[in-house]
């Protein structure tokens, strides 16, 4: 079952002659901590519902040198984003693009640098990149293949005006393994809004394998919204958060599409005054299996954290929501409140949900809900007594939902594409 | 226009109308009084077409065409319409987007041409004028929040921009003030035509001060017990229900 991950790793190794030590030194520490850990499978908890064997059945290869990247047309009409006055900056197979990317992130005052420029220039710097590394199967496989990485700046005191859209591509040859790799620095009192988002432009069974890592400096702001909503392919991301004094950081995972799609979450509230706001809406039809697990830990007294995630699951689909607050031992006046609503759509349609609470502190209020419900029939009748027929009807009950779940985000163009989901499906 | 032919409905198995008869002629207006459980509100809504209601006998023609088995989408082209007693609140589908729905779907069955969102705005603005809708309540979710004077308020002004041939009015006045249930009657009574029929479903003879019928039906364990004009709404309310029966 392994064996295919084993392969591409020792492929991966033959690539690595030019790396500086101390990074043939993580990714060779990352390999062996796969090597004894191993891959999850459904017998793991964490895992129990999203089982992976057509991943590890896949034979994936290493991304190969395109020969031509792909068009501005391509990459427009792939994204689901469509805001004005955005930031673009385009990583394709994982690595950064800066042909494609728009060139006046290099005249704002944010500060971008692939790897290979930090290990020229600011080998120290090129460190941080690879310096945190989750005790998670995924992260250390992303650690082990990265072939790039790159890193944001905020510059302290700075607002970061446009929306920073960052777009993750994966082309070229067939069953690939794309592992982007980001790291994002708000320094303190800064403010920025970062768009992720995971496309896949083959219709084939690639993985994608990202990690992202957010450090949220004191009093800054960060907004932060992920999509993966390819049409097909593996998705796995891992997002790490780490929330400083004061700072508040939004953070909004949407996920609609694909084959197998496992988004874990961890956001940790390190200091006083810490806030993370976390909301989500996986969106399936067809036979998708979306899984988000999120962890949030309030490390420190007077944090907040408030989690909204909604599931909207139909045909032969698969959701799962677990949602784990951790409160640690000897702190005081932490507020943290969790909501996880979902709908089904078809009697074979699934989704499991699950609020995992870990308190080990006294002054904490703590609050959870979870629903799993289907459309209501009496609003379906009605509907259809004023002569609306029964599919329509459906459609803007689900609609209503969706427009619920997502009357917070700001973007208009992301809101206007889910609704087309449904609009277009004739399963409902 | 519209004919129940002994009609025997079961939910469950439970028999709940059990032969009934009833003609309805363009222009009428019949009330369907009764106890509670009586059978009132299982017959708007097999009329309606609402599911789980088996029609094991009889026979629902409209327009002398059998409406049993046809959806509730179906039968509301046709020219049905019926006014909930309890008005579902959709939060997140707006009043005036729905209704848009509602009145294009009917037009499309009928080969005639939809209303874009500017020439719908103004036929509703109309209507909505001559109905006493607060503008306001147009624009907002369906129901959603409305107190239960606009919501009842809302389901005739819906009533007035579908034009059907058949209103049904399942218990209309519940949970109404004496001032919104002269309101409601009010909009009911512009919208009588000689072309129209309606069926006033109610426990109470009260609405019936407000709006005259032509026939008032007594429903009693599934059958019309009994028929008269006006005068039996006011005998039912002096000596209750419990003589129909015995009569």
């Amino acid at each position: 079952m392994e064996e295919n991950f084993n392969r591409i790793l020792l492929q991966s190794q033959g690539l690595r002659d030019s790396e500086p030590e101390w990074l043939k030194c993580k990714r060779k520490e990352a390999i062996e901590s796969i090597n004894s850990f191993g891959f999850p499978t459904i017998r793991d908890e964490e895992w129990k519902y999203t089982p992976l064997d057509e991943i590890y059945q896949t034979k994936l290869e290493m991304p190969v040198q395109l020969d031509n990247d792909p068009s501005a047309e391509t990459l427009e009409s792939a994204s689901v984003v469509n805001e004005p006055n955005l930031l673009k900056i385009i990583l394709v197979n994982g690595e950064y693009s800066r042909e494609l990317s728009d060139l006046e992130v290099t005249r704002s005052a944010l500060i971008v640098r692939p790897l290979g420029e930090l290990i020229e220039n600011e080998p120290e710097a090129a460190k941080f990149l690879f310096s945190s590394d989750p005790k998670e199967t995924f992260s250390w496989l992303n650690t082990a293949m990265a072939r790039d990485a790159l890193l944001i700046t905020c510059p302290e005191n700075r607002t970061i005006q446009k929306p920073i859209h960052l777009l993750n591509v994966m082309t070229g040859k067939r069953d690939k393994l794309v592992s982007p790799r980001i790291i994002v620095k708000a320094n303190s009192n800064s403010k920025l809004t970062l768009i992720e988002e995971f496309v896949n432009l083959m219709p084939d069974k690639s993985l994608m394998n990202a990690a992202t890592f957010i450090n949220a400096g004191p009093g800054s702001l960060v907004n932060h919204h992920r999509i993966s909503g390819s049409s097909s392919g593996y998705h796995v991301g891992n997002l790490h958060c780490k929330v400083s004094q004061g700072a508040n950081i939004f953070t909004t995972s949407l996920a609609f599409g694909g084959n197998v799609t496992r988004v874990n979450i961890n956001v940790r509230l390190e200091q006083p005054g810490a806030s993370c706001d976390l909301s989500g809406l996986f969106l399936g039809l067809k036979d998708e299996l979306i899984d988000h697990h999120t962890t949030i830990e309030h490390a420190a007294s007077e944090t907040n954290s408030n989690e909204v995630y909604k599931g909207v699951m139909g045909g032969k689909s698969k959701g799962v929501f677990n949602g784990k607050v951790l409160v640690e031992e000897n702190i005081h006046h932490v507020k943290a409140s969790q909501n996880s609503n979902n709908l089904l759509l078809s009697d074979v349609a699934e989704i499991n949900t699950k609020p995992e609470l870990e308190i080990y502190s006294d002054d904490v209020s703590c609050a959870h809900g979870a629903t799993v419900g289907q459309l209501d029939a009496d609003s379906i009748f009605y509907l259809r007594a004023r002569g609306i027929p029964e599919i329509v009807a459906k459609k803007m009950l689900v609609e209503a939902f969706l427009e619920e779940a997502l009357s917070q985000l700001p973007l208009e163009s992301v809101k206007t594409e889910v609704m087309k989901i449904i609009s277009k499906s004739n399963t409902l | 226009m519209l004919k129940i032919e002994n009609l025997k409905v079961t939910v469950g198995s439970t028999e709940i109308l059990k032969g009934l008869n009833l003609t309805v002629n363009k222009g009428e207006v019949h009330a369907i009084m009764g106890p509670n459980g009586s059978g009132k509100s299982t017959l708007s809504h097999v009329i309606a077409g609402k599911e789980g209601y088996d029609v094991t006998e009889g026979d629902i023609t409209f327009r002398n065409e059998s409406i049993v088995d046809k959806l509730p989408e179906e039968i509301a082209w046709s020219g049905v319409f019926l006014a909930f007693q309890y008005p579902m609140e959709i939060p997140g589908v707006n009043n005036v987007y729905m209704l848009r729905e509602a009145l294009n779907s009917q037009r499309r069955h009928r080969e005639q041409k939809e209303l874009n969102a500017s020439e719908f705005l103004k036929f509703v603005k109309e209507k909505v004028k001559s109905i006493g809708l607060n503008e306001k309540l147009l624009s907002r979710p369906v129901n959603s929040g409305f107190s239960g004077g606009e919501k009842k308020r809302n389901e005739i002004f819906q009533m007035s921009v579908l034009e059907p041939e058949l209103a049904i009015l399942d218990e209309t006045d519940s949970g109404l003030d004496i001032d919104a249930l002269k309101d409601v009657a009010e909009g009911i009574n512009k919208l009588r035509t000689s072309e129209r029929a309606f069926i006033i479903v109610t426990h109470y003879q009260r609405l019936l001060d407000y709006i005259v019928p032509d026939y008032v039906h007594v429903l009693s364990n599934g059958r019309i017990a009994k028929t008269g004009d006006k005068t039996l709404a006011l005998e039912l309310e002096k000596r209750g229900y419990d003589w129909v029966g015995a009569d």
